[in-house]
């Protein structure tokens, strides 16, 4: 008895220890920025995604959680908001966006669908609510908001020179946040250049671009072509992930069941930065991703009929080592080096404390 | 409502006490889902386990008919920051619960228990963040924001266990829940730099809230 009840506490001993979890260091910056070389909304925005001081505990930036070397993703599940918390989903990377959600040179008012859940459609009003979001950035209300960014001295002068005006009011906070963030696009991978004609596939990235394209028709649904990756691909799908949903995605919003499991249907542009992959960061790698489609979904009443056969089954996919290499190698194509390093695009803080 | 919550623990704790005899088996679990992943680690796509309770306990008389008992608590300190904020969180996180359960086998070697819980969460989180800003352009700027959350509640509902007996003594197993839960939250933020965004508030959420059978229980019966 004795020793059964030593292994049992072993175990809970061992098992606590386990559960402790260590934080991500964030990385230290390394810019400048100067409020003499504002000269556009642009420039605000950015300064306004990099700027701590938009959580209720100057803790936590925009960029916290969208960082520019994974494509303005994050490298973990679950980023952490203000107080640590972890957050509910995946970090979506931010690219191309302005082809999704700006019609013309308005924001707003498109088809566009933004979040997993595709919750909002209009960029301006996106790009405000993690800040006002319990458990991101912490800001209590929208007037707040303002008063906060209008008793930084830096944003009075450069709103003024820009608007006119001394009072900051929160259209003008949403309109250079979503200013900077439609601007980041990927538009200079390895595929565009091919496309362009300016470089060429590799043999095996060839394979990959053929098994994509032809035999698996990853493109039904991921068109990597368009640089907002969403044309004519449908915007939600349920690829399988779960037989019954602790997270209902797009059924959360419509309260339709036929839209529980249904989630936005990503860009893959810069795919290979973006791990961990799904809403809920549960494949570490591309390989996990592919093995899911090729042996893991489950059939559920909602899954998407592109994953389905002749019989209504899925539609494992079956793909091999050689082949998965392959789409590995293509997908990698996908990458924008420019855009992960574009200095328009950095962090324009610098210390100067430390 | 609390008061009736406290009379029918108490009531539960004492039957509890009462009831047992000499062919009552008593149950055992710890959550073994991080253990399992340290010695068999297939890769990382195992979901979120969003079950807070670590440890329970359980009994059944020879009926079948028993009570269980959960546990979670996790606590943890850290300290984390960059060039321009430094940050220290603690947090305590408290669960608890505590139903009838009805135990009956499932063929040979799986054990089906149905209960009805009541529940009890406290979570305590408290956040000091001082920001360091001094550039030319800008006045040097210290502030020290602390946020505090605390939040209360209570819940019941219905929980299904399945276990699978490796051994006599030794069985693994996982169970699912729909619970109601009542949460009551007050936050508040003091800001040293600049009081007037200082804030204080309380709400009360209320959801009901499905967890998936993702837990593994490695339960030991004596």
């Amino acid at each position: 008895m004795k020793i059964k009840f030593s292994f049992f506490f072993f175990l809970i001993a061992l098992s606590i220890s386990c559960e402790m979890d260590t934080d991500k260091p964030v990385p230290v910056t390394e810019l400048s920025i100067s409020g003499e070389d504002v000269e556009s909304v642009f420039e605000i925005g950015k300064v306004l995604f990099y700027d701590k001081r938009l959580s209720v505990n100057n803790s936590v930036s925009c960029a916290s959680c969208h960082k520019q070397q994974f494509a303005f993703s994050d490298n973990v599940a679950f980023s952490r908001g203000f107080e640590n918390r972890l957050t509910e989903r995946n970090s979506m990377p931010i690219q191309n966006l302005g082809n999704v959600s700006r019609v013309g040179n308005h924001f707003g008012n498109s088809a566009g669908f933004l979040f997993w859940d595709g919750r909002e459609s209009n960029l301006w009003e996106m790009v405000l609510k993690p800040l006002v979001n319990h458990r991101e950035m912490g800001i209590r209300d929208i007037e707040s908001l303002e008063n906060r960014i209008g008793e930084i001295e830096f944003y009075q002068k450069a709103f003024e020179n820009i608007y006119w005006r001394e009072e900051i009011d929160i259209q003008s906070i949403g309109n250079a946040l979503a200013t900077f963030v439609s601007e980041i696009t990927s538009t200079n991978t390895k595929l565009d250049q091919v496309t362009r004609g300016e470089a060429s596939f590799t043999g095996i990235e060839q394979i990959g671009r053929d098994l994509f394209f032809n035999k698996y028709d990853c493109n039904s649904c991921h068109q990597v072509e368009s640089p907002s990756g969403y044309l004519f691909a449908g915007v939600f799908a349920n690829i399988g992930l779960d037989q019954v949903y602790d997270d209902k995605g797009l059924g959360e919003v419509t309260g339709l069941s036929s839209d529980n499991g249904r989630f936005k249907i990503p860009s893959l542009r810069n795919v290979a930065l973006t791990a961990p992959y799904m809403h809920d960061g549960r494949f570490e790698t591309l390989d996990e991703v592919i093995d899911h489609y090729s042996t893991g979904m489950t059939n559920n009443e909602s899954l998407d009929f592109r994953l389905r056969d002749d019989s209504g089954n899925p539609l494992f996919l079956s793909v091999s080592q050689a082949e998965k290499d392959a789409l590995k190698a293509f997908l990698h194509t996908l990458t924008d080096y420019k855009m992960i390093t574009d200095p328009r695009f950095s962090d324009p803080f610098t210390s100067t404390t430390k | 409502m609390k008061k009736y919550l406290f009379g029918v623990l108490i009531c539960l704790i004492g039957w509890t006490s009462s009831a047992q005899t000499d062919s009552t088996k008593h149950y055992f679990s710890i959550q073994a889902n991080q253990l399992i992943r340290q010695l068999l680690n297939f890769g990382g796509s195992s979901p979120a386990v969003n079950n807070p309770y670590l440890l329970t306990y359980s009994f059944e008389k020879q009926n079948g008919v028993g009570v269980s008992i959960g546990l979670g608590l996790e606590a943890d300190n850290f300290e984390d920051g960059d060039a321009f904020s430094q940050r220290e969180t603690s947090f305590t996180d408290f669960s608890m619960r505590i139903g009838f359960d009805k135990k009956s086998l499932l063929g040979k070697k799986f054990l089906l228990g149905v209960g009805l819980d009541l529940l009890f969460q406290a979570n305590n989180n408290e956040t000091t963040s001082t920001f360091n800003f001094n550039n030319g352009n800008f006045s040097t700027n210290e502030t020290t924001v602390i946020t505090t959350n605390v939040s209360k509640g209570f819940g019941f509902g219905p929980r299904l266990n399945l276990s699978y007996e490796l051994t006599q003594n030794i069985l693994i197993g996982t169970e699912a829940s729909y619970y109601f839960k009542s949460i009551n939250t007050s936050s508040e933020s003091e800001n040293d730099d600049n009081p007037s965004s200082d804030f204080s508030e309380e709400f009360t959420n209320t959801s009901f809230k499905m967890v998936l059978p993702s837990v593994l229980y490695l339960t030991f019966r004596f």
